[in-house]
C-alpha cells in the first residue's frame, strides 16, 4: 500500500522535520580508514551516517571521523551500541547529545554479543523515555510488527527492523515480517542490518521500505567506493520499481503470447 | 605524588593533580583533547558543555571523556 509521503516531488521523504533526498543511510564502522570511509559515503550519496561513542583513549590518537562527515554535510546519527539495557542506552544517548549537539539517536540495545539481537523490552522502555526527553528516536529492532506499532505509539519517528543479524550479509531473512511492518507503519521504515548485497537493498525498496541502512557490505568490500555506488543505484532502482508497481506473483504460468491453436492441422 | 595532593582520575588511565576549588573542568579537559565533540561525565553524571568553565574540581573525582568513533 502506498503511504502518503510516497510521491513527493523528487521523491524525498521526511523523518521528523528533516527531509532526505537519498534513501540510503550508511554506517561508518569497519572501513580500513576514515579517508576510505569518507570517499565511500560520498559515492553512496548518503545524507545520514551512524557512529558510536566510546571512552577516549588518552594514549592513542584515533581517526577523526567527524571531520569528513561534517565536510560533506552528512547528518550525524549516533547510536547507543554497547548498551545492554535501557539505562545504558539512555545514558549513551545523553552523552551523544552532549558530544555531537544532536537529539537524533539510533537506539540499539543488544545484550547478547554473539547474535546482537535487539532486546525488545528494554528497547521499548528506553524509546519511551528518550522520546519524552526530546530525542528523535530511531530504534533498531526485530522485524516484529507488534513491536513496531508499540514503538510508533510511544513516539518513535521511524523504526529500523533488521533484515538479518548485524554484519551477517544474509539479506532479508525476515522479509515476511518486514512486509507487515511496512504495510502497517505510519512512520518511515528503514531496513537495517543483514543487507549484504545491492540486490538485498533493492529488494527492501521494492517491498516499500522508506530507506535502508548499510555498513558492513560496503566497508568490507575490496572496493568500498564502487560498492557504495552500486548500493546507491540499487536503492534508487528498487524505489523506482516500487513506485512503478510490481506485477502480481502467481503460482501458475500466465502466457505473454497468444495461445491460439494456429498451427493445428498444419 | 604527595599524600596531601588532590587528584582526579581520567578514563581510568591518568591521574592529574589539581588545585582543589580552583581547577575547572574546562581547564582539565583541554589538557587531554582539543576536540569539542566530546562529552564528559564526573562520577557518572554528564556535565553539559556550558557548565565546564564553572565546574570546579576538588579531588577524588572520576572523570570520563567520551568521543565519537566509527560505528554502524
Amino acid at each position: 500500500m502506498m503511504k502518503s509521503n510516497d510521491r513527493q516531488p523528487q521523491d524525498c521523504f521526511m523523518i521528523a522535520d528533516h527531509k532526505f533526498g537519498s534513501r540510503l543511510f550508511t554506517g561508518t564502522g569497519k572501513f580500513a580508514n576514515s579517508e576510505l570511509m569518507a570517499d565511500a559515503l560520498k559515492a553512496s550519496q548518503s545524507e545520514m551516517a551512524t557512529m558510536s561513542l566510546k571512552r577516549v583513549d588518552l594514549h592513542q590518537k584515533s581517526d577523526d571521523i567527524l571531520r569528513p562527515l561534517m565536510a560533506n554535510a552528512i547528518k550525524l546519527l549516533p547510536n547507543t551500541s554497547g548498551a545492554k539495557n535501557a539505562k545504558d542506552a539512555i545514558f549513551a544517548a545523553q552523552l551523544a547529545r552532549e558530544a555531537l549537539a544532536t537529539n537524533w539517536i539510533k537506539l540499539e540495545i543488544h545484550p547478547d554479543p554473539k547474535y546482537l539481537m535487539p532486546d525488545p523490552i528494554e528497547t521499548l522502555m528506553a524509546a519511551e523515555a528518550l522520546v519524552n526527553d526530546g530525542f528523535i528516536v530511531l530504534p533498531y529492532m526485530h522485524a516484529d510488527p507488534v513491536l513496531a506499532k508499540r514503538l510508533e505509539d510511544v513516539g518513535c519517528h521511524a523504526v529500523m527492523p533488521l533484515g538479518a543479524p548485524i554484519g551477517s550479509n544474509k539479506g532479508l531473512v525476515s522479509q515476511d515480517f518486514l512486509k507487515i511492518i511496512i504495510e502497517q507503519a505510519n512512520v518511515p521504515v528503514i531496513v537495517d542490518a543483514g543487507i549484504g548485497a545491492p540486490s538485498h537493498a533493492a529488494y527492501a525498496m521494492e517491498l516499500g521500505a522508506d530507506a535502508v541502512l548499510v555498513n558492513t557490505a560496503m566497508a568490507v568490500s575490496p572496493d568500498p567506493v564502487a560498492m557504495a555506488r552500486a548500493f546507491a543505484m540499487a536503492v534508487e532502482s528498487g524505489r523506482m520499481a516500487y513506485l512503478a508497481g510490481l506485477g502480481q506473483v502467481n503460482n501458475h504460468a500466465i502466457a505473454t503470447s497468444p495461445l491460439t491453436s494456429f498451427l493445428d492441422g498444419v | 605524588m604527595q599524600a596531601s595532593q588532590k587528584v582526579v582520575t581520567i578514563n581510568d588511565q591518568e591521574q592529574v593533580v589539581i588545585e582543589p576549588g580552583v581547577s575547572s573542568l574546562a581547564e582539565l579537559v583541554s589538557k587531554f583533547t582539543l576536540d569539542n565533540n566530546v562529552a564528559v561525565a564526573i562520577d557518572s553524571k554528564i556535565i553539559p558543555h556550558r557548565l565546564w568553565g564553572s565546574t570546579l574540581l576538588f579531588g577524588d573525582e572520576q572523570l570520563t571523556i567520551f568521543g565519537a568513533i566509527a560505528g554502524g
